[in-house]
């Protein structure tokens, strides 16, 4: 118990990380015999309910502050990939908040993509950039209520006080006295007993008329839960993430009975009449649920907030994450892990599939154990995998030369833009060549091809009926195959467009519109229209013209220009 | 609103010498010690009865 001696003036003296660290560990420790006299106070108390509520109030209460503690300590200095859309989901969320229309988030998706571990980065970054900003993370138990997220009234310890004030009149001293006792012993519930209630507003006058009592009012005895402290200091002015994890294992009745706080952020402390009121610029709130049992929060909280559904990350996002955790990991044995947890990841026979907390300690593990060649089968499959019958599943081919693939698999490009980047001259063929109305003008480039031998197909149309703009139905002519040229060395690449040799040119000189153009990176881009993981779409403006634009992830443009003859 | 040019990007790397940062902890150990110790003076009024 003395290992806590003095424990404030160090922390108030001593800014180095690892001593703020072992006074952290101290603390925890602290929290484990405190909890272990609590276990042992609860099953001398049984049969007295209202000791045993108190004890699991406090119980609560050590676990939340034990959560806050190891969480800061782990979570908030991880790096973390945050992905093209949530970042924008944060950018529309800051504006709602800003004008106060809205200014929560749920976040929804498998465990281990980072649903809580983004709400502790931008804490962490926002801290970082010198913002003075708060992280209050509730953590949603289904014994959860409403009313425990708000406050909560000390009574006992109130009493408590009450007895050793100097200025309170002998006579309620010893009133308070018997009062606590009672509480203790469990013969009435503070909160319905009338004779208390009427014993309390005694103390009340007497808190009331003596200066030096003040120290007794209820306000010092208002246990704010963690959305009531949220509320509180966002009203104060401090910017407040209220991260509320995990909202799902919460009964309904806590979600809708948290509805209204959360929207207007005011509640009233009964006991007191004191209104707290938040500002809604100031709060962020963060909700995180499991996509299993997504269903059970109610329309009513969904209408309120954003909506986002975190991806689980694909291999490239991976490779990244991992690589962030273990800078110095060799390229091989990425891709070697990388390959064997998807396989796992995505094997649909798995009963619980590893998620990224595991492959990261999977991984610390393999760098402590292969420096220099790769494992042949899958070793430690006991951090991955938690069922005897995953364990024994085997899987394919382990791929170690990933990383090319990677970037394939994860693109979303048309096939047209690779193509380009690769250095290959791209031509597009103009569009007019699959327009019904206009195949008389390509005649005689038919018959130019045909008479040179080269093999190519004509477009095909069907007669479609067709509602207009004006609601009418109309016969239109669809075309359903496109045209196409067959020359050996130029390849179709869909659409129109062709990878084509300059000796082969010629052959189709005529009907060319565009050809394809690859900038280098730094060009601004005007628009955009579309942005995802890998793609990049908008305008830029090349010598006073506007392109539609495709940009890689090495920054380098793809711009289609008008071809010149 | 105008998209700017986002990215999937990276926060929050290497902080640990961060002065704010440490600000923090240090608050937020402060705010805990001092819950703890009121827990106990609790824990000590319960054990007592």
């Amino acid at each position: 118990m003395e290992k806590n001696f003095g424990l404030r003036q160090q922390i108030e003296q001593v800014d180095n990380p690892e001593i703020l660290k072992s006074t952290l560990f101290a603390l925890l420790e602290k929290i484990d015999s405190l909890e272990k006299r609590l276990q042992y106070a609860g099953e001398q108390s049984e049969g007295n309910d209202n000791k045993i509520a108190l004890i699991s109030k406090k119980k609560d209460k050590l676990e939340r502050i034990r959560h806050g503690l190891s969480e800061l300590n782990e979570r908030m200095e991880k790096p973390y990939v945050v992905s093209a859309e949530l970042q924008a989901v944060k950018e529309v969320l800051d504006i709602l908040a800003e004008t106060g229309d809205c200014n929560s988030v749920i976040l929804e998706g498998e465990p281990g993509t980072g649903k809580t571990q983004w709400a502790y980065s931008e804490v962490g970054q926002e801290l970082q950039d010198g913002k003075d900003v708060t992280l209050v993370h509730v953590r949603v138990k289904d014994t959860m209520r409403a009313q425990d997220l708000l406050y909560s009234i000390d009574d006992v310890r109130r009493l408590s006080d009450a007895q050793a004030q100097a200025q309170v009149p002998e006579e309620i001293k010893n009133e308070a006295a018997v009062w606590k006792q009672r509480i203790m012993n469990g013969e009435i519930k503070p909160a319905t007993d009338e004779e208390y209630k009427s014993f309390k507003s005694k103390m009340e006058a007497v808190v009331e008329l003596g200066e030096t009592a003040k120290d007794l009012d209820y306000i010092n005895y208002v246990d704010l839960g963690p959305l009531g402290e949220a509320i509180y200091q966002s009203g104060k002015g401090k910017k407040v993430y209220l991260l509320i994890d995990e909202i799902e294992k919460g009964r309904e009745e806590l979600m809708t009975g948290i509805l209204d706080e959360v929207e207007n952020l005011t509640f009233t402390v009964g006991e007191t009449g004191t209104v707290i009121k938040g500002n809604k610029k100031n709060l962020r709130i963060v909700i995180t649920t499991n996509t299993e049992d997504s269903d059970k929060i109610p329309p009513s909280f969904r209408r309120r907030s954003l909506y986002h559904y975190i991806d689980y990350p694909g291999r490239a996002d991976m490779a990244k994450i991992v690589k962030l955790n273990f800078p110095d990991i060799r390229k091989e044995l990425l891709n070697y892990a990388i390959s064997v947890f998807y396989q796992y990841h995505e094997n649909s026979e798995i009963q619980k599939k590893p998620s990224t907390p595991e492959l990261l300690a999977w991984i610390r593990v393999l760098t402590k154990e292969y420096d220099s060649e790769i494992p042949e089968d899958v070793p430690h499959r006991e951090i991955l995998l938690k069922y005897q019958e995953d364990q024994e599943l085997e899987i394919g081919k382990i791929n170690v030369e990933a990383e090319e693939q990677i970037k394939r698999q994860e693109s979303e490009f048309p096939h047209y833009i690779h193509r380009a980047l690769q250095g290959k001259k791209v031509f597009h063929l103009t569009n007019q060549l699959n327009s019904f109305h206009d195949q008389n003008k390509f005649s005689e480039f038919y018959a130019q091809l045909q008479n040179e031998g080269i093999n190519f197909v004509t477009p095909y149309f069907e007669e479609k009926e067709e509602r207009d703009n004006y609601g009418d139905w109309n016969n239109v002519q669809k075309c359903t195959r496109n045209f196409q040229v067959i020359i050996p060395g130029i390849e179709y690449l869909g659409d129109g467009y062709y990878v084509i040799p300059e000796d082969k040119i010629a052959f189709v000189k005529k009907v060319i519109d565009m050809q394809t153009e690859v900038l280098p990176a730094g060009q601004k881009f005007i628009t955009i229209d579309e942005k995802s993981k890998n793609i990049t779409k908008g305008k830029i403006d090349v010598d006073g013209q506007n392109y539609d634009a495709c940009m890689a992830d090495d920054g380098r443009v793809v711009i289609n220009r008008q071809y010149k003859l | 609103m105008k998209n700017a040019n986002i990215k999937s990007m990276t926060i929050n790397a290497n902080t640990t010498n961060n002065v704010a940062m440490q600000a923090y902890k240090k608050q937020a150990l402060n705010k805990a010690s001092e819950e703890i110790k009121k827990l106990e003076e609790d824990i000590r009024e319960i054990e007592k009865n």
